[in-house]
């Protein structure tokens, strides 16, 4: 290979880069709405078993595939995959380690864009909330502003007049990007995160520190305080405890919220050195995306709505959805905190914003790291490409902009269903065919920390069954209806053809690189355990 | 705010703040942690 050899400059580097993958919107939307529709407080049961039997344990084993990958000099998950699972099946499955984050960044490079547009428009006035007016009034405000930021009136508004701004903003976030997967994973993805991971931390403790000392804001109306704000979150309704949508929601929530089955975090552990700490690393980048998820998510978003908008108020923009909350309930929110409000707007989105990119920026290193050790590509060259491939996924998202249906078919095919697979195919490779005394002592070398032995019977029956009851339960929940909803509109159908496009593409180069790695000499196969 | 949700509330934000904290103490603990790539070697 004629590239030059790529590494993290440090562990914290890594670990704060796949943190940063993993911190994004649903931390601080999607989980505060899950958690008050399943229960509030008790949520967290079904939760934190999620995260304990299911999360932490599939990502120690990515982590563990993606430095033995790098030993082998292998950084792309078809590659990485092949030789965990000694077969060309496992290749062409490892195939949606490179679809998937390639995928969604075709749709969450335009949610970055909002986020960065909303930041725009508070550092510079806000979005034109009159807070003398009724909450409806307000409120209508917002949804309209929304509405026409994210062109959901018609398919291709956003390619003249108004729209224009939000194509302007999103050519600003593609850019930077662009800029920062080309400069590499040390001086450009690292670099980056590690500025950007505790200037969000800070701005998130600011925000957190203001709601909670928000007190009760109208006299006149003394239900609507911090304190219930925090109940209407965190107070226990057991009962939701024996219905298995809740215990699905957890799943999927933890699942989402860690990036395992992503197909980043074994890209990026396969630049660690080979004494690296993955148990530690692994552990320490769950946490944080915990403390983000709980710590700041769960105690920010609903509070201040309650404090503002009463308790009625706060389930209608739960019921609205995750989006309908960030961009247009939070705006009415922010409206009522006086002068305040427009700053706390901002620091509100650049959260969001630094959550957005830290998570974006991870997107395309899965895709170039495969095209450089497929087609022996220079890095420069390869960002390229895939920015172009990038460029023209953004596009058709941008232009069936009306009901989201692009975005909403790659959300669930790419960036929900997929995922599952893939994080069912990483632990039973690794469990049953890696074998799991060989990969419990991959994980530990280099470790400062001894996992419990109890994990590995978690990691070699207990996760597997657990994600196959999800995938089975997911399956009769969801498949029909999203089946019938991806060949419902053009937008949708357009969305289909752009993942099969996407998965040939990924065929052939995987193909291609099979045949000259093995003409290289490359053990693709693990005939020699790397050590 | 009822009793059980402070619990709830308490018990979960124990968990993760002192998670992160104690892995964060090991990591800059360990000379490896913080440790630099000499330059040049990396991308």
């Amino acid at each position: 290979m004629t590239q030059h050899k790529e590494e993290w400059g440090s562990k914290l580097g890594v670990i704060l880069a796949v943190a940063g993958s993993a911190v994004g919107l649903g931390n601080f939307l999607r989980f505060p709405g899950q958690a008050a529709q399943n229960g509030g407080g008790a949520f967290l049961i079904p939760y934190f078993c999620a995260l304990f039997l299911l999360g932490i344990p599939i990502g120690w084993a990515e982590w563990a595939m993606g430095r033995y990958g790098g030993k082998k000099g292998l950084h792309s998950a078809p590659m990485i995959m092949g030789a965990i699972g000694k077969s060309g099946l496992a290749r062409y499955i490892g195939i949606i380690g490179v679809l998937i984050p390639l995928g969604v960044s075709t749709y969450y490079m335009f949610i970055e864009t909002w986020t960065f547009g909303y930041f725009l428009k508070y550092l510079t006035g806000g979005i034109g909330i009159d807070p003398n007016a009724s909450i409806e009034a307000q409120t209508a405000v917002a949804n309209a502003f929304f509405d026409s930021f994210t062109g959901a009136g018609a398919d291709g508004s956003l390619f003249h007049g108004d729209g224009l701004r939000t194509l302007l903003t999103w050519v600003v976030v593609f850019a930077i990007n662009v800029y920062f997967v080309f400069r590499g994973l040390s001086k450009g993805i690292e670099k980056f995160v590690s500025f950007a991971m505790p200037v969000m931390a800070v701005c998130a403790l600011v925000v957190l520190i203001r709601v909670l000392t928000l007190g009760t804001p109208d006299p006149n109306v003394p239900e609507n305080n911090v304190i219930n704000g925090l109940g209407f979150m965190w107070n226990p309704n057991y009962e939701k405890l024996g219905d298995f949508k809740t215990w699905l929601a957890a799943a999927s929530q933890i699942f989402f919220s860690l990036s395992v089955g992503f197909g980043v975090i074994i890209n990026y552990a396969s630049y660690m050195k080979k004494d690296d700490d993955v148990a530690l690393s692994g552990l320490t980048a769950s946490a944080t995306n915990e403390l983000f998820e709980v710590g700041f998510g769960g105690m920010i978003t609903l509070t201040a709505a309650v404090v503002f908008l009463g308790l009625s108020g706060t389930q209608v923009a739960v019921a609205g959805g995750t989006f309908k909350l960030g961009f247009a309930t939070l705006p009415v929110v922010f409206a009522h905190m006086g002068w305040f409000g427009n700053i706390m707007g901002a620091l509100w989105f650049l959260v969001l914003w630094l959550a957005a990119i830290t998570s974006s920026l991870s997107m395309y290193q899965p895709a170039v790291a495969h095209l450089k050790e497929a087609l022996d590509w220079s890095h420069g060259k390869a960002t390229g490409f895939i920015a172009a491939i990038g460029t023209a996924g953004a596009l058709l998202t941008l232009w069936y902009s009306a009901g989201g249906t692009f975005l909403n078919t790659m959300d669930f095919w790419v960036g929900t269903y997929l995922i599952f697979l893939l994080a069912m195919a990483q632990i039973i490779y690794f469990a049953w065919v890696f074998g799991i005394d060989r990969g419990w002592k991959e994980i530990h070398t280099g470790a400062a920390i001894q996992i419990p032995p109890f994990v590995k019977i978690i990691m070699k029956y207990v996760a597997p069954a657990y994600l196959l009851i999800v995938f089975i339960g997911f399956n009769i929940q969801s498949f029909a209806s999203e089946l019938k909803n991806a060949t419902a509109t053009v937008g949708a159908r357009v969305g289909l053809a752009t993942i099969v496009a996407l998965i040939l593409y990924l065929v052939v180069v995987t193909a291609m690189g099979e045949k000259r790695l093995r003409a290289a000499g490359v053990d693709l196969d693990d005939d020699k355990p790397a050590t | 705010m009822t009793t059980a949700g402070w619990i709830m509330m308490g018990i979960s934000l124990t968990i993760v703040w002192v998670g992160t904290i104690v892995c964060y103490k090991l990591i800059l603990a360990d000379p490896k942690g913080t440790e630099k790539v000499p330059p040049g070697y990396g991308a």
